[in-house]
């Protein structure tokens, strides 16, 4: 009898974790480097950010310069670095791109390309719950306080 | 901003066509019966207050008049307008002609040190965004494949 209880409490445990889990699907940064200049990159930020290296990074992200006499320069970019130390960088000087990366969210998913000029001609984001951590995985992180 | 400075203007003309235009001009006055106050009565009700029409004597505007003076200020307005954005626009275009010569330089520094910081990329950006567009167009790609062939190590 107090086997099958523990064995019921085991089994119960093990369930139970695996009922809050969700799924997930974590992308790590890759970045693909053309013969001419050219590349593109993906991946998502968390998974970047709290990899087991410190080499790993993807974002993009908007300036603003105050030039004086009324005039402003708003510029873009996004750069990112795989874990074999291949780096992207692009410059975004389209508005509509600009305030795409301006729609970036903590958990974003993040593709861009770029042609051989470094210019991105694309920039993507994807917010979806499975690249999100799970709290176990990353103590400290997003999951910290719930 | 545009569209307000238009909206505003149209205000103001129809308020100061309606205000200076006499009564005595042969051009808007109405027809004098069309002045006369119409009084009904309701035939059913003698005690009933007299629906009326009452003229205060304000003057018509011809909408033709009225169509022709708004498209002149409009012209006028537009006009202005334009001059001020390309002066503007010839504000930058006319940038310091040494500024190219000043981006260039720190981007070759940067690529002989093989190295840049954050905050020094950020600074040479602000730089960048002082040329006019065709020579930002042409050494934005310089520093882009600097940074992707790892010429310069940075990061932004």
């Amino acid at each position: 009898m107090t086997a099958r209880k523990l064995l019921f409490i085991a089994l119960a445990t093990v369930f139970a974790g695996v009922a809050h889990a969700g799924f997930t699907q974590p992308a790590p940064v890759d970045v693909t480097l053309n013969g001419d200049g050219s590349g593109m990159a993906s991946g998502d930020m968390v998974t970047a950010r709290y990899a087991e290296n410190d080499i790993e990074l993807i974002g993009c992200g908007v300036r603003i310069y105050d030039l004086g006499g009324g005039n402003t320069f708003e510029w873009g970019f996004c750069q990112a670095e795989d874990i074999d130390g291949e780096r992207g960088f692009c410059n975004i000087t389209s508005q509509k791109l600009i305030d795409a990366v301006k729609s970036t969210n903590d958990y974003s998913y993040v593709v861009f390309e770029w042609d051989s000029n470094g210019e991105c001609t694309q920039v993507g984001f994807s917010t979806q719950s499975f690249y999100i951590p799970e709290k176990a995985e990353f103590p400290g992180g997003p999951g910290r306080g719930r | 901003m545009r569209t307000l400075l238009i909206l505003s203007v149209i205000q103001t003309l129809c308020l100061l066509v309606l205000v200076f235009r006499s009564p005595g001009d042969p051009g808007t006055e109405l027809q004098p019966e069309a002045r006369t106050p119409q009084v009904t009565r309701n035939a059913e009700n003698p005690f009933a207050a007299p629906a009326k029409t009452v003229d205060t004597g304000s003057p018509m505007v011809d909408a033709a008049t009225l169509r022709q003076v708004v498209r002149e200020e409009l012209r006028r307005v537009a006009g202005s307008l334009e001059s001020r954005e390309e002066s503007s626009r010839h504000v930058v275009q006319q940038a310091d002609p040494h500024q190219r010569d000043r981006v260039e330089d720190r981007i070759d520094y940067y690529k002989s040190v093989g190295r840049v910081e954050p905050d020094e990329l950020n600074d040479l950006m602000r730089e960048m965004g002082k040329l006019d567009e065709q020579t930002r167009r042409q050494l934005m790609p310089e520093l882009m494949r600097a940074l992707n062939d790892r010429e310069i190590d940075g990061r932004f």
